[in-house]
């Protein structure tokens, strides 16, 4: 009786390290892909062009973004009718700002910024932060060994519920997303590429470059996110202070 | 001879004409109030979704901006050059039109500086606020839809562009109390924020003066009112959702709108009109008016077979007691049409005295029920507003007709087919 009770004990401290260690691994794929999306520690600068095709109209958009950590603050600069408004991201809280306002506008990250492209996507992402992931599979793309990934909101005033993310095992990188509805269907398709590179802890690390967002369902209405020049850059804290952009 | 003769026979039997008269004067009278209920509803209905809703007589849309224009408004929208061209297809009706407006709707987040809420946002062109809130048709039949927030918005936006005006609810939900008037300054300015037509994220600084209700619980958390021009700046555009006409004479909205979209069709411009009391126009007031028909039709049909069967009652019995009288008159000449046609007239004088009567009733409870003042909130209507019957001429004329012919047509067969009997029978008759 004695010795069932301790087999027992013994298989689910084994089952439960497991699925410990297997949280572990799940966490740090996602850590690790995330770094190559700007979730850095230091600061991180860099300029985003979103060109939008919806419905046959294509619309170009320039913004610049400055992320440090958890926090980023995105200045738009084209088309002219945008410049200086700005996105402030104070963790997960989002503000917009433009010089006509007195006070700065606190905005939910479902509210779509432009095209197929959430204001979330455009600032540094931080998936690690914000979603629970778990292996669903593992496929071969392209020969090489990727890791599918089911993210779950951990909040629900995320931009997104859930993400089915496609992780290199070899880079450790994002190569393509797709992003869910509550009842599990695609609503967005995404595909990464990452050929600029940035100075990390004195090592030139991969960084994103390109994401195209392509609509699920009308496959003409798409959004592609350039990332160009991106650098290691120091931030004075007081750039994401909110109480700095109230006039 | 006849109708004096008929006349002198409802005193016969005084208790059975009594019992008779009373059936058809309670008819009268419940379609007589019934008519009249329903002609102040359907009047105040249409006086609040032309005026007070700011739906004008006939709306114009971009072709199906009507449905479409929430999911892409700047393909949707009524630019500048759009109203011109409608401008100039207006001309012709220039005599009936008493004058035009342009409304502006959208989405967006309202601010107080810490969080963010939905809002669902109407703006119209201060003219047709100004106009609408004291047109004579508003003072007449919708008084009590007005409120005086309504007319403190108007005079708000006057002394300060940027007013709006914001539900209780949505009030709340960005902590700013009721009564808004009283705020300080600084917690009355927000700032509201949208996607503008060309898909950007955009916001202005508004200010808070005054609070409404939007009749709808659904809409009571996130509803808003803004000067046109101000929505216009949030939505970066300077173009109109719809434009508004407000005609002179009601009679001819329905020749107007049929003749506009003819127009419309026939030079290829890309525009809709709609009457107002279309169901996209006004939801409210066709709901409203097509259950307020529906309720009417079931009572008429009700009222009607309750006085026909009264009629046909009462006659029998006659008859059965006036056998041998009916076989008199048979004996010395009198053909069965005439005898039906002078027990015709009877109900019919009765008819006709119980709808006097009930006239005079209706009149009585008309005015003891709006001596009471009792009020209720209608569906799609801001406040509460008197429950209010009036006896109207032209409805009580119809009443009288349908009544006329009902207990005539009914009280003519019903002797037609038991004068059939032979006159030997009718003497015989032992009136059992």
């Amino acid at each position: 009786m004695s010795k069932n009770i301790v087999l027992k004990i013994l298989f689910s401290s084994f089952f439960f390290a497991v699925c410990f260690a297997q949280a572990q691994v799940e966490m740090e794929l996602l850590k690790a892909s995330d770094k190559a999306r700007g979730s850095l520690e230091k600061g991180l600068t860099w300029e985003s062009e979103v060109t939008t095709v919806e419905d046959g109209e294509s619309t170009i958009r320039k913004f610049k973004v400055k992320a440090t950590g958890v926090d980023a603050n995105v200045e738009a600069l084209e088309p002219a009718r945008n410049k200086g408004e700005i996105y402030l991201f104070n963790d997960r809280t989002m503000w917009f700002f433009k010089p006509s306002l007195k006070k700065p506008v606190a905005i939910s990250s479902r509210q779509k910024l432009t095209g197929q492209a959430a204001i979330g996507d455009i600032a540094s992402t931080h998936y690690a932060r914000d979603y629970n992931p778990k292996i669903e599979r593992i496929e071969k793309i392209n020969g090489e060994k990727v890791y599918v990934l089911m993210l779950k909101a951990k909040a629900n005033n995320l931009t997104y519920d859930k993400i089915r993310y496609w992780i290199s095992d070899v880079s450790k990188k994002a190569i393509k997303a797709e992003f869910l509805t509550l009842q599990g269907k695609p609503f967005k398709r995404a595909t990464l590429e990452y050929n600029n590179k940035v100075s990390s802890n004195g090592k030139m690390v991969d960084f994103v470059s390109k994401m195209e967002i392509v609509d699920a369902k009308f496959k003409n209405n798409k959004s592609i996110l350039r990332y160009i020049n991106p650098k290691m850059e120091e931030h004075n804290k007081t750039l994401f202070n909110i109480n700095n952009l109230k006039r | 001879m006849m109708w004096t003769m008929a006349f002198r026979n409802l005193f016969r039997n005084k208790r059975r004409t009594a019992a008779t008269g009373a059936a058809v004067m309670a008819g009268f009278i419940g379609l007589t109030l019934l008519g009249g209920y329903i002609y102040c509803v359907e009047r105040g209905l249409r006086a609040n979704s032309i005026y007070l809703m700011n739906k004008g007589h006939v709306t114009i849309f971009k072709k199906e901006g009507l449905q479409r224009y929430a999911t892409k408004p700047s393909l949707y929208e009524l630019t500048p050059a759009d109203q011109n061209l409608v401008q100039e297809q207006l001309k012709k009706y220039s005599e009936n039109i008493d004058w035009t407006g342009t409304a502006l709707t959208g989405s967006g987040l309202i601010s107080n500086g810490v969080k963010s809420v939905p809002f669902m946002a109407v703006g119209v062109d201060l003219q047709t606020l100004d106009k609408s809130l004291t047109h004579p048709t508003v003072q007449e039949w919708a008084k009590d839809f007005l409120t005086q927030d309504s007319l403190n918005f108007v005079k708000a936006i006057k002394e300060n562009p940027d007013s709006i005006s914001i539900t209780a609810r949505l009030g709340a939900l960005i902590s700013r109390q009721i009564p808004f008037e009283n705020l300080p300054a600084e917690q009355k300015t927000v700032q509201l924020a949208g996607m503008n037509l060309y898909g950007d994220l955009n916001a202005v600084d508004a200010n808070i003066a005054v609070s409404h209700t939007t009749g709808s619980d659904m809409m009571e958390d996130a509803g808003l009112l803004a000067p046109f021009e101000l929505l216009q700046n949030l939505y970066s555009t300077d173009g109109a959702h719809y434009m508004m006409i407000y005609l002179k004479d009601e009679s001819k909205i329905t020749k107007m709108v049929s003749e506009l979209n003819e127009t419309f069709k026939n030079q290829s411009l890309p525009f809709d009109a709609y009457p107002f009391d279309d169901p996209g126009i006004s939801p409210n007031y066709v709901g409203s008016m097509g259950f307020l028909y529906a309720m009417a039709g079931f009572f008429v049909f009700l009222i009607c077979g309750a006085v026909a069967l009264s009629i046909v009652n009462s006659l029998t019995m006659g008859i059965l007691e006036r056998t041998r009288e009916i076989g008199t008159f048979r004996a010395i000449g009198y053909m069965p049409k005439q005898i039906s046609w002078m027990m015709t007239q009877e109900a019919l004088w009765l008819c006709v005295l119980s709808g006097v009567l009930g006239i005079v009733l209706a009149a009585i409870i008309v005015v003891i029920v709006n001596g009471l003042y009792i009020t209720f909130s209608p569906p799609g209507v801001a406040a509460a507003v008197q429950f209010t019957l009036s006896i109207n001429g032209t409805l009580v004329a119809l009443i009288s007709c349908i009544f006329l012919l009902l207990v005539g047509t009914t009280s003519y067969l019903v002797t037609h087919f038991k004068l059939k009997m032979k006159i030997v029978d009718l003497l015989s008759d032992s009136g059992a």
